[in-house]
């Protein structure tokens, strides 16, 4: 099985990852403003070199971040997206960084490890360009931090991209959970994977990987049957619940079963 | 209106204070520091308090056991300083918190402790509002 391929996030920083940096090092050299694409997953927007926001397909958006935290209803969302900073009189501006810095890093993470061609064009710089500003040897270690992270936590990168299914027993007296844990736990349907529950409740991409990944290594969910990478962004709409599932037979349970009903006869 | 780093400016200007980073919890993220040495010091601070700050999440010996009961700040008090990590309660992507590192001599806890939950206030983030 080649787990490797199915990572969410190119699990080697291959030559595709350095390329992406390489243009962001260039960039920042030659203090460019504009937006570089990562073919049509995302793009890191630039101005005077520094990295000021990045969006990508995979990772839960800035709108989504603030919204689902609940500090903004949509409608805020949007005055403030018209606005500007200047008109962000519902969200206080240290939180309106942090959002933007948690989705930068968020989506970073995953273009960067994307096998994409980046295309540079010069623009006007992005909205947030006055908020954050982050260097892309930041951006490298912080997303090599991560990707590590990942897999000193429970090394099965098919778990981000398979449907996070809790276990049906679990064979402890206790159990502690953070907050995140609990809140994918909680909603897990069968169906969504960790990013697509990332998405709906608001959280961070990344986030909610590491949280899937934790509860895997505790066996609180089930590991992931090895399934193919989406090409697709999570749809909007979800699909119908499949018809309820076994969970596969324990063999030690059938062997006794077996022996018990032998001595029975 | 200050932003992230204008608050931190003002908490290294608390008695003693040595360094302090902003740090996302569900990622391990430095979202902002100040005071550290160099660039590398302060990500890797942030990685290392995470690791701290959930083992005594995760620690049931520290709970209450009573019903809304949530860990609010961690102290660490060494013979040359101490450290005070706020958690700023679950307003936030994931658990955001503060490391604040202060000298022992030049410093006192009580005035870090206040100082820090004023500015954390300010910056509109009341934690548990209970």
């Amino acid at each position: 099985m080649s787990g490797k391929a199915l990572a969410v996030t190119a699990a080697d920083p291959g030559n595709e990852e350095t390329r992406i940096l390489a243009e962001l090092r260039r960039l920042e050299k030659e203090r460019r403003t504009g937006v570089l694409r990562v073919g049509d997953e995302g793009a890191f927007h630039v101005a005077e070199g520094a990295v000021v926001f990045a969006g990508s397909r995979r990772a839960t958006g800035l709108d989504r971040l603030a919204v689902g935290s609940g500090m903004v209803s949509t409608e805020e969302w949007g005055r403030i997206r018209l606005g500007g900073l200047d008109g962000a009189p519902g969200l206080p501006r240290p939180q309106l960084e942090m959002f933007a810095l948690l989705a930068l890093f968020d989506a970073a993470y995953f273009l960067l490890g994307s096998a994409a061609v980046p295309r540079f064009g010069a623009g006007p710089a992005h909205w947030l360009a006055p908020l954050c500003r982050v260097t892309p040897a930041t951006l490298a270690h912080e997303c090599a931090r991560r990707r590590d992270r990942l897999d000193a936590v429970w090394p099965v990168p098919p778990t981000d991209l398979a449907p996070v299914v809790p276990v049906r027993r679990i064979r402890r007296q206790r159990v502690v959970l953070t907050g995140l844990q609990a809140e994918l736990l909680l909603n897990a349907d069968g169906r969504r994977t960790p990013a697509e529950l990332a998405l709906d409740l608001g959280r961070t991409t990344y986030g909610c990987l590491l949280a899937a990944r934790e509860l895997g290594a505790a066996g609180l969910i089930r590991p992931a049957a090895v399934r193919a990478p989406r090409a697709a962004p999570p749809a909007p709409v979800r699909p119908p619940a499949p018809a309820a599932q076994w969970s596969p037979p324990d063999m030690d349970v059938l062997v006794r079963l077996r022996t018990a009903l032998k001595e029975c006869m | 209106m200050l932003g992230i780093d204008g608050c931190l400016n003002r908490i290294m200007e608390i008695p003693g204070a040595r360094s302090v980073t902003l740090v996302d919890g569900a990622s391990g993220l430095a979202v902002a520091a100040a005071g550290h040495r160099d660039r590398l010091d302060q990500h890797e601070d942030a990685a290392a308090t995470t690791e701290a700050v959930r083992s005594v999440l995760a620690c049931p010996a520290f709970g209450t056991g009573r019903a809304g009961d949530d860990i609010t700040e961690i102290i660490v008090r060494g013979t040359r300083g101490f450290h005070l990590l706020t958690l700023f309660g679950q307003t936030f992507d994931g658990q955001l918190f503060l490391h604040l590192s202060v000298d022992h001599d030049k410093g006192n806890l009580a005035l870090a402790r206040i100082h820090v939950q004023r500015l954390i206030e300010e910056m509109g983030v009341t934690g548990d509002e209970r």
